[in-house]
């Protein structure tokens, strides 16, 4: 069973949203760092990760990233 | 009776729908002994999730082919042989593990496909059902556990409760709805089934008619809770309690057959209700049962949350009911042996469950009350639990769920024991906490809800974390909590909480509930406080 996470990441003084496609917690996290090292041209400074969702993934999934409206 | 299903030529369905038209969710019933015979494997995947309708969930991982089973329990009113063989269940079957629901209804955690069979078989014997405790059907009713004894209640619901509940019953015309669908019928006065966050409730309610006063009922409709919670609405209608059934059907039909299921995210009935409105619900609900006469009066007193601690008077002379706490509901198979035959000495054997998480014996001689607490089961099960243990509620987590973040149960149970060990207050604080945005747990009618997630700090250190949200409830209507800013690593969470209760004993006037204290003061000026304990750990 594959699940779709969705990260909130604070580099520096901004925050991003991430979406991983894994396999299990740790792997979430595990290739959410590739992702980071592979989009940004420096190394990112990371100061926090936080994991605050994961949905099944079935044939279809997905999260909305809205800054003012996250659905928490 | 036939009936025609509408929706299937939409060509929008979606495909849960539309493999619900090409099979039936209640007939995986049928096919279980087939499965049970040739193990696991032989299950095809896409038959996993119609073990719902035999209130069947696989555990994570699902791989692994351990079942979750609900079984209803209707207004939480249990037998003697019921209990004895639920407890059976849970000792032969299910590691011992026996969890009372947010529903009144039990779960069992471990069952293995070829076990099934057996299950359903001493289940049967003793009038109980797993069946639609889960999946696209009505579930089983919420109700007041105490109907029948209470003094506060406008009528005993019981008789109704079972009523309906056995219509609906493997009820081919109804077993095929857009989405789950939670019935409550209760009149006690103390909103002790959560009418608001029901589907579709059933509350008290008195009217004058012709000079003289009916007591009856009020419809709530549109309510759950979930990542998109709504309160459920008063509908314009006086409900005689003989109709009762009748309206139950009308409401389920209209559900059935005019509820959205092209979305599947939107077919709960609350997002029908919210297109709707109430008003033109209520004129399609009336081309069902005929003109309705208007609402009445309410008479409610204050929400109890489902809470009956404590040793009280029943409606009968000379009897009691004793309200005990189960820490975060759940109970190991042995104790519930225990608790069946100590109610069957000193009661007549029943046992009702609570939503609360908790359960109730009934029945008690006043004589026998004090030798009853005497039994040494009632150390842990407590009568009397110290406020926090005695107030906090957890969803599953991650020991059974699949989408659970962190653990809560056993957390919850921590964080509780440890603020009943640093702080004493004059009110009860509600706490609930939850694994995941989904609120199994009803994270948003608690005073205090608490949100779990993973956190990775600058040192790659993985934690669990929290984030705290302050002043649901469900009195006058209801209303959801509301987040504070700042996540609690776990290990800080008792010390947060701690430094957070001890600011509203400090400024909280005698008797006011947290609920009230928030109101007062204001998310803002909480959030400042909640800043200003955060500080030093974070410096």
């Amino acid at each position: 069973m594959a699940y779709l996470y969705r990260f909130d990441v604070s580099i520096g003084e901004k925050n991003v949203i991430a979406v991983i496609y894994a396999d299990d917690d740790e792997g979430a996290f595990q290739h959410l760092d590739v992702e980071l090292e592979k989009f940004y041209l420096k190394e990112p400074d990371v100061n926090e990760i936080t994991l605050r969702e994961k949905k099944r993934i079935v044939k279809k999934s997905g999260f909305i990233l809205d800054e003012d409206e996250k659905g928490w | 009776m036939a009936y025609v299903k509408q929706w299937a030529e939409n060509e929008k369905l979606n495909k849960t729908e539309i493999a619900k038209l090409e099979k039936d969710g209640l007939k995986i019933i049928d096919d279980i002994p087939y499965y049970a015979e040739n193990g696991f494997d032989s299950i095809p995947k896409e038959q996993w999730d119609l073990f719902k309708w035999a209130g069947l969930y696989l555990q994570r991982p699902k791989e692994d082919g351990y079942f979750m089973m609900r079984v209803n329990v209707p207004s939480g009113i249990l037998t003697k042989p019921q209990v004895e063989t639920l407890a059976g269940i849970a000792k032969d079957y299910g590691r011992g593990v026996f969890d009372i629901t947010t529903r009144q209804a039990i779960q069992f955690h471990w069952l293995e496909i070829q076990q099934i069979p057996d299950i359903f078989k001493r289940l049967e014997a003793v009038g109980l059902s797993s069946a639609g405790a889960c999946g696209d059907i009505t579930r089983t009713i919420v109700g007041n556990p105490i109907t029948g004894l209470d003094p506060d209640e406008l009528f005993d619901t019981s008789a109704i409760v079972k009523e309906v509940y056995d219509y609906f019953q493997r009820n081919e015309d109804f077993s095929n709805l857009p989405r789950k669908y939670k019935l409550s019928i209760s009149t006690n006065l103390k909103n002790a089934s959560n009418a608001e966050i029901n589907c579709a409730s059933f509350t008290p309610a008195v009217k004058v008619i012709d000079g003289v006063e009916k007591k009856g009922f009020h419809l709530k409709v549109g309510g759950g809770l979930s990542a998109r919670p709504y309160l459920a609405q008063t509908v314009d209608a006086f409900i005689d309690p003989e109709r009762t059934l009748e309206v139950a059907i009308a409401v389920t039909t209209i559900f059935r057959d005019y509820g959205y299921r092209e979305k599947r995210h939107l077919a709960r009935l609350k997002f029908l209700i919210a297109d709707w409105g109430v008003e033109k619900f209520k004129e399609k609900l009336e081309e069902f049962t005929g003109p309705l006469p208007s609402k009445g009066e309410e008479p409610v007193e204050e929400w109890n949350a489902g809470y009956f601690y404590g040793v009280h008077d029943q409606k009968q002379e000379g009897l009691k009911f004793l309200g005990f706490n189960v820490p975060v509901g759940r109970l190991d198979a042995e104790e519930v042996f225990e608790l069946a035959r100590i109610s069957g000495k000193y009661g007549n054997g029943e046992i009702r469950t609570c939503n609360s998480q908790n359960l109730i014996i009934p029945n008690v001689p006043a004589e026998m009350v004090d030798e009853l607490l005497a039994e040494p089961i009632f150390e842990r099960v407590t009568i009397n639990p110290n406020s926090f243990m005695g107030h906090a509620v957890s969803c599953t987590g991650i020991e059974y769920c699949n989408l659970a973040l962190v653990e809560t149960k056993e957390r919850m149970r921590h964080v509780a024991l440890e603020l009943d060990n640093r702080i004493e207050l004059d009110v009860p604080v509600r706490m609930h906490m939850v694994g995941c945005p989904n609120s199994c747990g009803q994270r948003q009618i608690a005073d205090i809800g608490l949100q779990g997630m993973k956190v990775r700090n600058k040192e790659k250190q993985m934690i669990e974390a929290y984030e705290i949200y302050v002043g649901g409830t469900l009195n006058a209507g209801g209303q959801f909590n509301e987040k504070l800013k700042g996540k609690i690593p776990a290990e800080e969470l008792n010390d947060v909480l701690v430094n957070l209760l001890q600011y509203f004993k400090a400024e909280k006037n005698a008797g006011e509930s947290f609920f009230d204290f928030v109101q007062r003061v204001g998310i803002d000026t909480l959030q400042v406080q909640l800043d200003s304990i955060l500080e030093p750990a974070a410096s």
